[in-house]
């Protein structure tokens, strides 16, 4: 059954993000927001990185489970990481849990357990910077990750196939994607092909869009062709997806339109997950 | 009174490819003054959790020291345990990541016995999770709880948690059982992956399940050999046989 392969130190899994930082990045994220869109998608790849160290902490070290690259599409395309790691194609998770480009203080509230809540300082820690300049080169985005999966796979033929995650505000620049992401998802290690998820953030105050099944709720066109490059979930992360209660169901696709793409990387086991372990 | 002899065999394997020190399986065996029998336990921490491993050995030990045979001397036991895995978990000044894993808590399965060296001899015991006890008598299996068959198993079991709020109706999952042991029966106790390659072999037919019992107590390869041909899935285990003489 194809995407169950283990994911572990032996065999780790590979995250590819490629982000839009083209200049329309500089547009206010809907209309109720005081953020860019290069800001929310900053923050929520540092969210996600954040989230990948997590699930690979073990006791007080973190375990390489997974390979990171982060790509930026903008005024220039390649690795978009900031501070010790910047320049660098991939990283393995120990090496981002060493390496952020800093910790930044954030206060949190949290349950005091006496029924009210306290305010927190935590550390958050930042690997990615928010930058918008130039176009939306999305198809050379495209064709850069194809170039690191096919690198990826001939080291890890039978490895849980790579996931490229795409976060943009839509448009490229420089055509269609559809023929470099149809190419990007034929890669194929012995567990499936290349998973290929798309986030949209629009200026428009529309509503969320979570994994959609069909392209008829999306009236954005630029959303429903990125609908219509995205992959299905796999049965696997459908299964995982609705024990999180995320509202999937059978032809969902790796698609989010205006909303939280963070819980994605949820839906990957690394083992046993407890029924009474709500994903907080 | 006419009394049994056990042969006892414990051992824990971790995962192909990675350290004993890193294995989140836990076993405790204690026998009690000679003659009057033995208490057994394994547990299994999930890996998606933290310090559970640190969990699983709490819960293991806790029970050889003091069997859980009611619903509710399970939850009486559990804030002391909790105070113990967040005195060992928080004491240590941990990096960011491993303070927010920790703030998830940690979860485990548990399945013990308590045997008695009557003879028949009597025996308990307890399960919650997908840890199993399986009874076997003459080449087949007697009793398996709290799993019975091999395709019964899943990725999601309800576990035993650090967090007082993620333990609410737990006592609902609890197995208790027992029943009786004669000489030539064995006990297994066995995380799953371990459980289910053993019920799977039962399944098969007695032969198969008669060689792997033996294999498992010389303790010889039998887990090698499985995992190699991937029969056995790639997890920890933890497995203790228990063959009354």
């Amino acid at each position: 059954m194809p995407y169950r392969a283990e994911i572990s130190r032996r065999h780790p899994g590979y995250f590819i993000f490629i982000i839009d930082r083209s200049a329309s990045m500089n547009d206010q994220h809907g209309r109720n927001s005081d953020k860019s869109k290069a800001e929310s998608v900053a923050d929520a790849i540092n969210r996600i990185i954040q989230n990948i160290v997590i699930q690979c902490s073990k006791n007080e070290g973190v375990y390489d489970y997974f390979s990171v690259s982060v790509i930026g599409y903008g005024s220039e395309v390649g690795s978009a990481f900031s501070g010790p790691l910047a320049g660098r194609p991939f990283a393995s998770t120990s090496e981002l849990e060493a390496n952020p480009a800093r910790l930044e203080k954030r206060k949190q509230r949290v349950p005091d357990g006496a029924g009210g809540l306290v305010e927190l300082e935590v550390k958050f820690p930042i690997w990615f910077d928010a930058v918008a300049s130039g176009s939306t080169p999305m198809r050379r985005a495209l064709g850069s990750a194809y170039g690191l999966a096919y690198a990826w796979i001939q080291d890890n033929p039978d490895g849980y196939p790579p996931i490229v995650m795409n976060l943009t505000d839509g448009e490229s620049s420089d055509g269609d994607p559809g023929e470099a992401a149809r190419k990007l998802t034929s890669l194929e290690t012995s567990d499936g092909h290349v998973l290929l998820f798309n986030m949209h953030l629009s200026a428009e105050a529309g509503a969320t869009v979570l994994y959609p099944a069909s392209e008829t709720t999306l009236s954005d066109p630029f959303a429903r062709q990125l609908y219509s490059i995205s992959s299905q979930l796999p049965e696997a992360m459908l299964q995982q997806a609705l024990a999180m209660e995320l509202p999937v169901r059978q032809g969902s696709r790796g698609f989010v339109f205006n909303g939280d793409v963070v819980s994605a990387i949820q839906f990957l086991e690394i083992g046993t997950k407890p029924a009474n372990m709500a994903l907080r | 009174m006419t009394t049994v002899d056990f042969v006892v065999r414990a051992h824990l394997h971790s995962k192909v490819g990675e350290n004993i020190a890193d294995c989140e399986d836990a076993l405790a065996v204690a026998s009690q003054t000679p003659g009057r029998g033995l208490r057994a336990a394994v547990a299994d921490g999930a890996s998606s959790s933290a310090f559970s491993g640190y969990w699983a050995a709490l819960l293991t030990q806790s029970f050889v020291a003091a069997p859980i045979r009611t619903e509710a001397e399970l939850l009486e036991r559990l804030p002391a345990l909790t105070e113990r895995w967040n005195a060992h978990v928080y004491g240590r000044g941990l990096p960011w990541h491993a303070l927010k894993r920790a703030k998830r808590g940690a979860f485990a399965a548990l399945a013990g016995v308590e045997v008695e060296a009557g003879a028949p001899a009597a025996w308990r015991g307890f399960a919650l999770g997908d840890s199993c006890v399986v009874h076997v008598r003459a080449g087949a299996v007697l009793r398996s709880e709290p799993i019975a068959a091999a395709a019964a198993f899943a990725n999601d079991p309800v576990l035993i948690s650090t967090d007082a709020e993620r333990n609410a109706g737990i006592e609902a999952e609890l197995r208790l059982f027992g029943g009786e042991l004669i000489p030539g029966d064995t006990l297994l106790l066995a995380t799953d992956a371990l459980a289910q390659f053993v019920l799977t072999a039962a399944e098969a037919g007695a032969s198969g399940l008669g060689k792997l019992l033996a294999a498992l107590e010389r303790g010889d390869g039998a887990i090698e050999a499985g995992r190699a041909v991937g029969s056995l899935r790639n997890d920890d285990i933890a497995v203790i046989v228990i063959r009354v003489s």
